[in-house]
């Protein structure tokens, strides 16, 4: 049985590959995975994946045809700007390695770290 | 009441003069964990003591309440105060106050807890999404130019790399950043933030409180670059530190801690400079200190407290709060106990 979490993410990759919106059915079909799972988990998912905001859809006909709701940049570009800007991380939930340092800054340390290191390579 | 005054002072002292002391000492940059527990357990004080203030007011005033004196004519004791005077009031504000600070306390931890967690699980997802595992490193890789790193606390905690961090830093000063960010989910910093945050939520822009969270979050940085340089060497830290910063796009916020620089700045000097761990003898004071401060207001209120509990009861008879007079705390129970109480010959208040 895999994890949870893989399944959501092939789904989404099956999504961002498409080139349009696609039914449970079509998603079941290109997944790329063995064995392929049941049609229910497949929709179950898909459902989980709408709630959360991840995909959107529109009912055509009898079933719901799927798309994603921003591409894969987007996702990876808010990603990075949220973890780049602690405004934007009311919660502390994650920990950065660091801020950013301003470009003065940058090069006095820079100099502090370059006359350490001759300091410790120098013979005593 | 004295112990009400001096529970309040504390808080107080605390506040002001313990808050700036802390903040201007030189040690914590010698032991940052040591200094974390003493910033938690200085916030910690500072409600405690509000709050066992206001139980001791009510305990006070229940007794004073209840004074010798204050039962007229021939009627058994324990009788009824004459009136529920301003004592009754003070009782009852002492332990509203109580009640609500604890309160407030316990849902701005839980609101806090629970916000940081959601925000959590959406990055997850997100990352479950977006990013791959680097089974080699032990990291989730998102694919960015963007030089960024960061770990993801908790039950399902993970660092994340970019591909830009990657490309950027050499091997020595990737596991000097990695050895950094596992230190933090190792010593479990998070809950130190998120702690120190929720108190800022609950009381407001409190200078203790705002102050606590400021210097936590520099602290556990310090935390854990010092578990890096004990893996790498501190100069490869400050290198990793130093070309991260210099791969990051121009115009990003870079938040100032101080005047003078930035918090990364501060702790790029520090690594550079290097730095005498505080010494066993001195950490072991400091720790004693700390647990001083946050038990003493404990000791002082505890005895008040549990004498009034145990020598106070609401009256069979009328439901007012009554208390044995001059009360020992062995005999309260009988005290209070109506049939034994109200043996003849024992009561030196039954009349006037």
């Amino acid at each position: 049985m895999p994890r949870f979490g893989e399944l959501e993410a092939a789904i989404m990759e099956v999504m961002w590959s498409a080139d349009k919106a696609i039914t449970v059915r079509d998603v079941r079909d290109r997944l790329s995975r063995e064995p392929t799972p049941a049609y229910n988990t497949v929709l179950t998912v898909t459902e989980i994946l709408y709630r959360k905001g991840w995909l959107a859809r529109e009912k055509h006909g009898r079933a719901f045809r799927y798309w994603p709701a921003g591409s894969r940049d987007d996702y990876t570009a808010q990603l990075v700007a949220e973890a780049l800007d602690s405004a934007q991380d009311r919660a502390a939930a994650l920990v950065r390695f660091m801020e950013k340092m301003e470009p003065g800054e940058m090069a006095e340390i820079r100099r502090a770290l370059d006359a350490a290191k001759d300091a410790d390579r120098r013979p005593r | 009441m004295t112990v009400t005054l001096l529970l309040l002072g504390h808080a107080l002292l605390l506040a002001t003069v313990g808050t700036a002391a802390l903040r201007r000492a030189g040690w914590p940059s010698r032991a940052p964990r040591l200094a974390v527990a003493a910033w938690l357990g200085m916030s910690a004080s500072i409600v405690g003591s509000v709050v066992l203030a206001g139980l001791t007011a009510t305990s006070a005033a229940v007794r004073a309440g209840v004074a010798p004196g204050r039962c007229y004519g021939p009627v058994h004791w324990p009788c009824a105060p004459d009136a529920l005077s301003e004592m009754g009031v003070l009782a009852a504000a002492g332990a509203v106050a109580a009640l609500a600070l604890t309160t407030r306390t316990a849902w701005c931890l839980l609101a806090e807890f629970r916000a940081a967690a959601r925000e959590r699980g959406r990055r997850l997802d997100a990352l479950t999404l977006v990013g791959h595992a680097d089974a080699r490193l032990g990291v989730t890789v998102v694919d960015h130019a963007t030089a960024t790193v960061y770990c993801v606390p908790g039950r399902r905690s993970r660092i994340v790399v970019t591909s830009g961090a990657l490309a950027a830093l050499d091997d020595a000063q990737l596991s000097a950043v990695l050895a950094h960010e596992r230190a933090h989910l190792r010593q479990r910093h998070h809950l130190a933030l998120t702690t120190s945050r929720a108190l800022v939520r609950a009381f407001g822009p409190l200078p203790a409180f705002t102050a606590a969270t400021d210097q936590i979050a520099f602290l556990v940085e310090l935390a854990a670059d010092d578990a890096a340089a004990r893996r790498t060497g501190r100069l490869t830290v400050a290198e990793s530190l130093l070309t991260l910063s210099e791969a990051v796009p121009i115009g990003t916020p870079a938040p100032v801690l101080a005047a003078g620089g930035t918090a990364t700045g501060a702790r790029a000097r520090r690594l550079i400079t290097g730095t005498r761990p505080l010494g066993p003898a001195r950490t072991l004071l400091g720790l004693t200190v700390a647990a001083a401060v946050l038990t003493a207001p404990l000791a002082a209120a505890g005895p008040v407290i549990t004498t009034t509990v145990a020598c106070c009861g609401p009256s069979p008879t009328t439901g007012h709060v009554l208390c044995a007079p001059q009360c020992p705390v062995q005999t309260a129970r009988r005290a209070l106990d109506p049939d034994r109480a109200l043996a003849p010959g024992t009561h030196p208040h039954q009349a006037t």
